[in-house]
């Protein structure tokens, strides 16, 4: 499973689909609405860093970056019980989709699709979500201490 | 009355009942086998198919019982055709020891350190259980004297049985002392007392679990039957059983509270932390402050909790060791909403005898448990809980904190003791109290299957 690259904790994967002809812009707003308002149902998983889709090549290609916890193996099988329409509303736009519900399926679809990774750096290979997100929550609690002493 | 599991459309006489029922019989012999002759191997499996304990047979409380599984590597030496073989899961096929780095079985517990038989790929496990001395030996002469002219050998056996609690009396406890068993799943159609805290909390109080979680061809909690193993009319109704054998260092646990605890009172309380259960077995999400032998005691009270009011873990920490294992509630955020896809089904029997009370050094002897862990995923269920719950803290929000009983520390683990009164206590310098000593995977055959080996090879995946 090389295509998926281990940094400390964090799992790197990049995955290039096609896209089926004349399904890109409906894609797109997908994407764009999945997005929104601070990642809505992508930030509840609690486990994704960073994820990025690029639509390109005369929108023919899906390009698909993330930055997530843990192994591949334990996570995209968590990823499509808990979210299986989301990810359907996505790569049900590109040839050869299996569908979220047949997990192996979907898994060797993503990473039969994955392509490897050359380079990386991450800050905090040894910092998951949620420790960054504790850490800025004691912060911010430790800052409102510090308010009330003043 | 306590209401019992509904049976669906499962066919209680054709699963093993290994598969869906804890087994509370205080003596067993775990024997290893190999396959050399496989056509006559074949005609003593499907033979020996009406001698094993079904789901239903155990609702007579038979004295003892039987029950064959086999390896991947087994299945492949009765010949099992390749698109059969191949059809079983990546992990099954591979094996335990080459899931080792996965498992967290490195250092001491590395396969290379493994003891006989499983230093080898085995064929075979046959699991004979007993109410009686008398009758396992006698069950287990009877089988060890027809191994040859049936084309298997004999490549080891494990003498199992319940350990002597204060008053003599075989009871269920394991070797640190504490009672075990308490947590079983409670499984639909398995014919088992629903008992509260077994299943999964709903609004009406607890539910049983989906057999499909245990049982495949069954539906599982996502309400859908996963694909089988082809052929399905093999694969049906059958089960996965991952045997651990489990060192225990009782000294190094000893050890290890006397250092870090003020006074004898403190070790009880610090050692129940680590648990979850006091020595009794009654919860630390109960009863915090002290043991409660009498609550211990009430099978209807004593797992009936779900963690909701302890998020924080003031009473049971959230890495304490059958938190891990059985988050129930307990988890906040996202990895709350899967536990119940990674439950386990738990058989087994401590081997060895105890470390006496006024022990003052390890005496070298080998003690610990076989594990046997029902499962109708081995990847889902017995991999991922071994490897995020046991051997990682970040599912939990507890960094790199491993399960302070059975986790893989190697002398530099920590463990976080919330308290209501600020500060959180910490133990540092935690080593391993446990090392992997041997395991496999195997395939427990509904009954049908295992007659099925009567005909050729093809015919079995036909």
């Amino acid at each position: 499973m090389s295509v998926v690259l281990k940094a400390g904790k964090i799992s790197v994967l990049t995955a290039i689909t096609k896209i089926v002809p004349g399904q890109a812009e409906v894609l797109r707003k997908t994407l764009q609405g999945l997005t929104a308002a601070n990642g809505g149902k992508i930030a509840s998983l609690g486990t994704i860093h960073i994820v990025r889709w690029v639509i390109f090549d005369n929108d023919t290609r899906l390009f698909f970056a993330t930055n997530f916890d843990g192994d591949v193996e334990d996570y995209m099988r968590d990823f499509a019980e808990r979210a299986p329409d989301g990810i359907d509303a996505i790569w049900g736009h590109c040839e050869g989709y299996p569908g979220a519900r047949d997990y192996p399926k979907l898994r060797d679809y993503i990473l039969g699709s994955a392509v490897e990774t050359d380079g990386y750096y991450c800050a905090y290979p040894n910092s998951t979500v949620a420790d960054i997100n504790k850490a800025l929550d004691w912060k911010g609690k430790l800052d409102t201490f510090l308010d009330q002493l003043g | 009355m306590t209401a019992q599991s509904t049976a669906g459309n499962l066919d209680r006489n054709d699963i093993q009942g290994m598969a869906m029922r804890p087994y509370r019989f205080p003596f067993a012999h775990y024997h290893v086998l190999n396959v050399g002759d496989s056509a006559k191997a074949r005609r003593w499996f499907s033979g020996i198919a009406g001698r094993c304990t079904t789901v239903a047979g155990l609702d007579a409380s038979p004295s003892q019982a039987f029950n064959v599984a086999l390896s991947w590597q087994g299945l492949s030496a009765m010949g099992l055709p390749e698109a059969s073989l191949l059809s079983f899961p990546q992990e099954f096929q591979q094996g335990m020891a080459a899931r080792a780095d996965r498992l967290g079985d490195v250092g001491d517990s590395a396969p290379a350190r493994w003891d006989a038989p499983f230093n080898a790929r085995v064929h075979v496990l046959v699991v004979v259980s007993a109410m009686t001395t008398a009758d396992r030996d006698a069950a287990s002469t009877a089988l060890l004297s027809e191994l040859r002219d049936n084309g298997l050998t004999a490549a080891g056996a494990i003498d199992a049985k319940l350990l002597a609690g204060p008053d003599g009396k075989l009871a269920p406890i394991e070797h640190f002392g504490y009672r075990d068993g308490i947590t079983e799943p409670s499984i639909e159609g398995s014919g088992e007392p629903a008992l509260p805290g077994a299943g999964v909390p709903d609004a009406a109080g607890w539910r049983a679990l989906r057999a499909g979680e245990f049982v495949l061809g069954q539906p599982d909690e996502t309400g859908a039957v996963p694909d089988l193993p082809t052929p399905a009319n093999f694969s049906g109704n059958g089960s996965f059983v991952v045997l651990r054998k489990l060192h225990q260092h009782v000294w190094a646990f000893r050890n290890y509270l006397r250092s870090s605890a003020k006074d004898d009172a403190d070790a009880a309380l610090v050692a129940a932390k680590m648990m979850g259960r006091w020595q009794s077995g009654a919860p630390l999400a109960l009863t915090a402050k002290q043991d409660d032998p009498v609550l211990a005691a009430d099978p209807k009270r004593n797992n009936d909790f779900t963690y909701l009011d302890d998020l924080q873990g003031t009473s049971c920490p959230v890495g304490a060791h059958v938190r891990r294992l059985n988050p129930r509630s307990g988890l906040t955020g996202p990895n709350g909403a899967s536990v119940h896809r990674h439950r386990l089904l738990r058989q087994g029997l401590p081997y060895g005898t105890r470390l006496p009370a006024d022990a003052t050094a390890d005496d070298g002897a080998e003690r610990g448990a076989v594990m046997l862990l029902v499962n109708a995923d081995i990847a889902r269920q017995f991999e991922f809980v071994q490897k995020v719950w046991i051997n990682d803290g970040g599912f939990a929000g507890l960094e790199n904190e491993k399960d302070p009983m059975i986790g893989g520390n190697d002398g530099s683990g920590t463990f976080t003791i919330p308290r209501v009164e600020p500060p959180r206590r910490r133990l540092q310098k935690l080593p391993a109290f446990v090392s992997t000593r041997g395991g496999e995977y195997f395939f427990l055959p509904g009954i049908a299957a295992l007659r099925s080996f009567a005909g050729s090879p093809a015919d079995t995946a036909s």
